[in-house]
């Protein structure tokens, strides 16, 4: 976006960027502030130049010097509305030339005014770059730059009195106070429009499940009902929307967690729901560390993968998460063949531990335990149990 | 003959249920696609069984079965949805919904449920088993002091429902009757959908609305 002549209303997140920096809607405002602020002062300057024009060492350089701050406010004020007065160089230049058009009141103005109650050519205008520093590089530029007024002020009272030591404290207070003022609001406004883009990422999720759901889903899951009534490959169609519906729905189901070292369990066992597998999952989320849900997800995978070696073809399997107050249980469940008495436990004396081997292993390094049971013709249930302080 | 209300926002599913469920001897006295007209119609066709899908336009599904629940609490409510919408099926049987079924199960599975519905009886899949199961030990985390606890047996059966054994097998494995277990699975309904009211009338003098 290049600049624009004229900046909205204070908006979040609306700004310009110009040259790779952006300014954003807040600083914007507050530099049309500070341009205004340079309007009014400059209007007093030049009232005072105007009714004191008798009493100048020079008037002619008083003019020069009034002409010279018109020319100044008029430049920084245009760069200030197209969103371009924000350059550290620019805030330099004018600081620069501000210092320069206040030591004109050294040849412009009479001794004897200068060390007596006149104020400078520049005043209250001087402070501009005060408050411009301080919304560039908040409050220690502003300070930097309250001091290099304060100094020059100095130069021309040639030394500090009272007077001149009132204002150069009020304008130390101003580059510290506006130059943070100034960060706090910036960094607010960042802070809200990362909210607003959150929320929109949210809205924009909402709007696409909705959709989702009322089109391609109930299509999907027609298709697969219908499916189990049929055969060869209006039976496979059925089968593949019934995976398709599942997946998406396990896409749509899972919510961000705030804590990137926590997972919803949950989400992680109904992605392993298919034809024949069924998950089922208490309403809340079940968020535990990462690695402790992928241990266990992994531990139902080889479960499942068991099942489908060895249950029979037509064999269905379930699974049961469950939260109790200081465990979680997961439940496998199949219908198959099921194992002969004894046989798990001859397996595991001669060394053969296979799956049972690796569940229970995954589970005991997590501090649980994996019972396995068994009847013939009765399929089998696999019970993995963990000490986890869910959250 | 069993008189079938149908609420379901989906045209093709809609004229796919109401086919089979006349094919399958059942009186579809109304199929309607929000839940503002089934209320309205309702009191006129008498349905002795609501299959309500959970997700619809205007009013939802809750809503929906709640507000049918209000008028005529013998009305027997099942509904009827995709799973993924878990908070939303649990919320459906609090409110006085007399059973589930996702929209995946076959026609033999959905015929048999609005069958055994008609006859006062809970249809129970495994995924509501677990939410229940879920809820109540969420309860007794939440609300120590609570009303709402399920027995040891109650545990037991609705474990072996969540873990896909039907009423019949669990019959066997407890040596009870059919009829016993059917008493335990509506009883774990009767007092959630009891701790739900109470939890409402606690909300409503929480907020000052009832004098």
């Amino acid at each position: 976006m290049t600049h624009r002549r004229s900046p909205g209303r204070l908006r979040v997140g609306r700004g310009l960027t110009v040259h790779g920096v952006r300014v954003t809607g807040v600083l914007l405002s507050l530099w049309r502030a500070a341009t205004l602020f340079r309007i009014i002062t400059l209007g007093v300057c030049l009232y005072l130049i105007a009714r004191w024009h008798g009493l100048y060492a020079h008037p002619g350089i008083a003019y020069g010097t009034g002409a010279a701050m018109i020319a100044v406010t008029a430049v920084i004020g245009w760069l200030a509305v197209t969103g371009r007065a924000h350059r550290p160089a620019v805030v330099l230049a004018d600081f620069a030339v501000t210092v320069l058009l206040t030591l004109a009141s050294i040849p412009a103005q009479p001794a004897h005014q200068r060390h007596g109650k006149m104020p400078t050519l520049t005043t209250l205008w001087a402070a501009g770059p005060v408050i411009e520093a301080a919304f560039v590089g908040a409050w220690v530029a502003g300070v930097l730059v309250a001091l290099g007024q304060f100094g020059a002020a100095m130069i021309v009272r040639d030394g500090y009195d009272g007077h001149t030591l009132v204002s150069g404290v009020l304008l130390l207070v101003t580059g510290a106070v506006v130059g943070y003022l100034s960060q706090l609001v910036v960094r607010a406004e960042q802070d809200l429009a990362a909210v607003a883009a959150a929320q929109a990422a949210l809205t924009e999720r909402e709007r696409l499940t909705r959709s989702i759901h009322d089109g391609v889903l109930q299509v999907l899951g027609l298709v697969h009902r219908a499916g189990r009534d049929a055969d060869g490959l209006w039976a496979d169609l059925g089968t593949a929307a019934g995976e398709q519906e599942a997946a998406l729905r396990g896409l749509l189901r899972s919510r961000p967690v705030a804590d990137p070292g926590l997972l919803d369990l949950a989400d992680a066992l109904i992605a392993q729901r298919r034809d024949g597998v069924t998950v089922s999952v208490p309403a809340e989320p079940v968020l535990v560390d990462a690695a402790v849900a992928g241990e266990v997800a992994a531990a139902v995978r080889e479960a499942l993968a068991n099942v489908a070696r060895h249950a029979g073809p037509d064999a269905c399997a379930w699974v049961l998460l469950e939260r109790l107050d200081d465990q979680l249980q997961v439940t496998i469940r199949d219908d198959g063949a099921g194992l002969a008495p004894g046989r798990l436990e001859v397996a595991e004396r001669e060394g053969r531990l296979g799956v049972a081997g690796s569940i229970r292993g995954r589970i005991a390094a997590l501090g649980g335990a994996a019972t396995i049971t068994s009847t013939p013709g009765q399929g089998t249930t696999v019970e993995l149990a963990l000490p986890v302080a869910t959250r | 003959m069993t008189r079938v209300m149908l609420v379901d926002d989906h045209p093709i599913w809609r004229v796919a249920l109401e086919r089979e469920l006349i094919a399958a001897g059942f009186d579809v006295v109304g199929a309607f696609g929000d839940g503002e007209t089934a209320l309205r119609v309702a009191p006129a066709v008498r349905p002795d069984v609501v299959l309500m899908d959970l997700q619809l336009p205007g009013i939802s599904g809750v809503e929906a079965a709640a507000a049918l629940v209000e008028r005529d609490p013998a009305v027997r409510i099942l509904m009827f949805s995709s799973s993924g919408e878990d908070a939303d099926v649990l919320a459906a049987v609090k409110v006085g919904a007399r059973g589930y079924l996702v929209k995946s199960a076959s026609t033999a599975e959905l015929l048999a449920a609005v069958g055994r519905t008609a006859d006062g009886e809970a249809t129970f899949s495994p995924g509501l088993a677990a939410l229940v199961l879920g809820e109540y030990r969420r309860i007794g985390r939440d609300e120590p002091s609570a009303t709402a606890a399920l027995t040891d047996r109650e545990i037991e059966i609705l474990r072996m429902v969540s873990t896909g054994l039907a009423a019949r097998q669990i019959a066997e494995r407890l040596v009870v009757s059919h009829r016993t277990v059917q008493n335990h699975i509506q009883n774990t309904l009767r007092k959630l959908q009891l701790h739900n009211r109470v939890e409402l009338t606690r909300w409503a003098i929480d907020q000052g609305l009832t004098e």
